[in-house]
């Protein structure tokens, strides 16, 4: 008599066909592009960071077969595709100036004084095309112009400073630290003060929550574990 | 009646005094201007290279936020304040009517967008009140007569050239003085009203402006006009600056210069829509002209 075993068969993980910098890999379908890029051997020191799409270090443009389309995205965001022509961009190149947030006054002029390139901004609107977070850039840029900077924090809202928007540019525009900027005036000087925020750093500063950390600080490594396996996680 | 409104930059910015004033006018006749939701930049400078149509997205594209937003008032007129932003916008309109490739060309770089069919009609704040309005309703509507003052119409280039936009006749417009005189004002009869303030050259080579302003207002100053009205910020700005500039030539002189819409407002009693400045000038001229 014989009998039969029945293996189950694991089910044959369906590859497709990537172009990394010109070079042809076979790597499994779902992979987001940044894995996809480690499958094939890619070690990411730069351009990469968070992995949950909330860091903007992984900026990517990409092309599809047959499509004369560049398209951008955050590699960490995207699953590959058939026939996608990647690379992978390290890092987006900045002028970050230096200002004293207390000596600016909330208008236009002080934008001005460290990003004067925003007056070459043509309008064509490549900032808002490429914007993996789908932010208004472009708009925003214009607000700016008019002197709205209440608009364009709010526009600006979701930036994750990833870059796409500023080497796509044409006016060589620095979007990502233009709008920090904007939002750092806004905040300080144009929103209305929010009053938890007041109340909770007074309760900061008169220790409230000291002897809470020091315990934490101490409870050492097996504790923090548990602590940390057991964190409220947002939903 | 409502009607699409693009403000521009310069109305949002130093030139809110225009906006408010115009705003006022146009609701006292039941117009309402809608601004549109969604603009920027009208791009400034009316591109003339035939062969390049990238200088005009920036206008096309306020002309599809217009075309997205036409059901709003029933209509697809838009309506502008500055004059810069009417020449910008009526000439690229008036450009892709004619040029069906150059418009196709722009409908595909803007392919975030809907296509723009090119039915948009520019028009400019003056229009309104002579076509839609009506000089004769606003003689009818009049608070204050200002008979005794007598206002300098300055039109600059923009409203009045080139032809195919222009909003009167480009040699010897009228409609400025026409309303002046709706006010119960005298218009001043002076040679340079259409001549160029100087424009953009203020940022680079401020003696243009200078010069150009001395010529405008010398005449003026001679027929002893009490007050300039302006149709553009930045013929406002240069006319102002210009006088500072030249003060030594212009002997110390210098003449008020207002928009058209604040006499207008002035005149119609919508006192809550002027500038406290520009109030106390005017009421200085009214009661001084009534004694």
């Amino acid at each position: 008599m014989t009998t039969s075993v029945t293996v189950e068969k694991k089910p044959k993980t369906k590859m497709v066909k990537i172009y990394i910098m010109g070079r042809e890999y076979l790597v499994p379908e779902g992979l987001t592009i940044l894995k996809a890029m480690e499958y094939a051997g890619y070690r990411l020191i730069r351009g990469v960071g968070c992995r949950a799409g909330f860091c903007g270090a992984c900026s990517t443009v990409y092309r599809l077969k047959g499509d004369y389309r560049l398209y951008t995205a955050l590699a960490c965001q995207t699953t590959v595709q058939d026939g996608m022509y990647l690379v992978q961009l390290p890092f987006v190149p900045a002028k970050k100036p230096t200002y004293d947030i207390e000596k600016l006054t909330p208008d236009l002029s002080s934008v001005l004084k460290y990003f004067p390139e925003i007056t070459r901004c043509v309008q064509c609107n490549t900032c808002t095309k490429v914007c993996p977070q789908e932010i208004q850039v472009m708009d925003a840029i214009q607000a700016i112009l008019r002197g709205d900077l209440a608009t364009a924090a709010h526009l600006t809202f979701d930036c994750i400073a990833c870059g796409i928007c500023s080497m796509r540019c044409p006016a060589e525009i620095v979007h990502y630290h233009v709008f920090q900027l904007v939002r750092r005036l806004y905040g300080k000087y144009i929103a209305k003060p929010s009053k938890h925020l007041r109340e909770r750093i007074k309760e900061i500063e008169e220790g409230k929550f000291r002897e809470e950390l020091d315990r934490l600080v101490m409870a050492g490594v097996e504790e923090w574990k548990k602590l940390y396996a057991a964190r409220e996680i947002e939903p | 009646m409502k009607l699409l409104y693009f403000p521009g930059c310069s109305l949002k910015n130093y030139a809110q005094r225009y906006e408010k004033s115009a705003l006022a006018v146009a609701k006292r006749f039941d117009i309402e201007l809608v601004e549109l939701k969604r603009w920027n930049c009208c791009g400034v400078v009316y591109s003339l290279a035939s062969d390049s149509v990238f200088h005009h997205i920036a206008a096309v594209r306020n002309l599809i936020r217009a075309q997205e937003q036409m059901h709003e008032t029933g209509n697809e007129k838009l309506v502008t304040l500055c004059s810069m932003c009417y020449q910008v916008l009526a000439s690229v309109n008036h450009r892709l009517a004619r040029d069906p490739e150059a418009l196709e060309t722009l409908n595909r770089f803007m392919d975030e967008e809907e296509d723009y069919l090119g039915t948009i009609e520019v028009l400019h704040f003056l229009q309104v009140l002579r076509d839609y309005i009506g000089f004769h309703k606003i003689k009818e509507s009049l608070e204050r007569k200002l008979e005794n003052i007598r206002v300098a119409p300055y039109y600059g280039c923009m409203l009045v050239r080139p032809k195919e936009v222009a909003i009167d006749d480009p040699e010897d417009p009228s409609l400025l003085e026409t309303l002046i005189a709706s006010v119960g004002a005298k218009p001043i009869e002076y040679p340079f009203r259409t001549d160029c303030c100087g424009s953009y050259n203020v940022v680079a080579n401020k003696d243009i402006v200078k010069i150009r302003v001395l010529r405008i207002i010398k005449p003026l100053l001679r027929n002893s006009a009490d007050l300039i009205i302006s149709v553009c910020p930045l013929c406002t700005f240069n006319l102002e600056y210009g006088m500072k500039l030249a003060s030594r030539e212009l002997y110390g002189k210098s003449i008020p210069v207002l928009y058209f819409t604040e006499l207008l407002a002035y005149a119609l009693g919508l006192d809550y829509a002027l500038d406290k400045n520009v109030l106390a000038t005017l009421n200085k001229l009214y009661e001084g002209g009534e004694k």
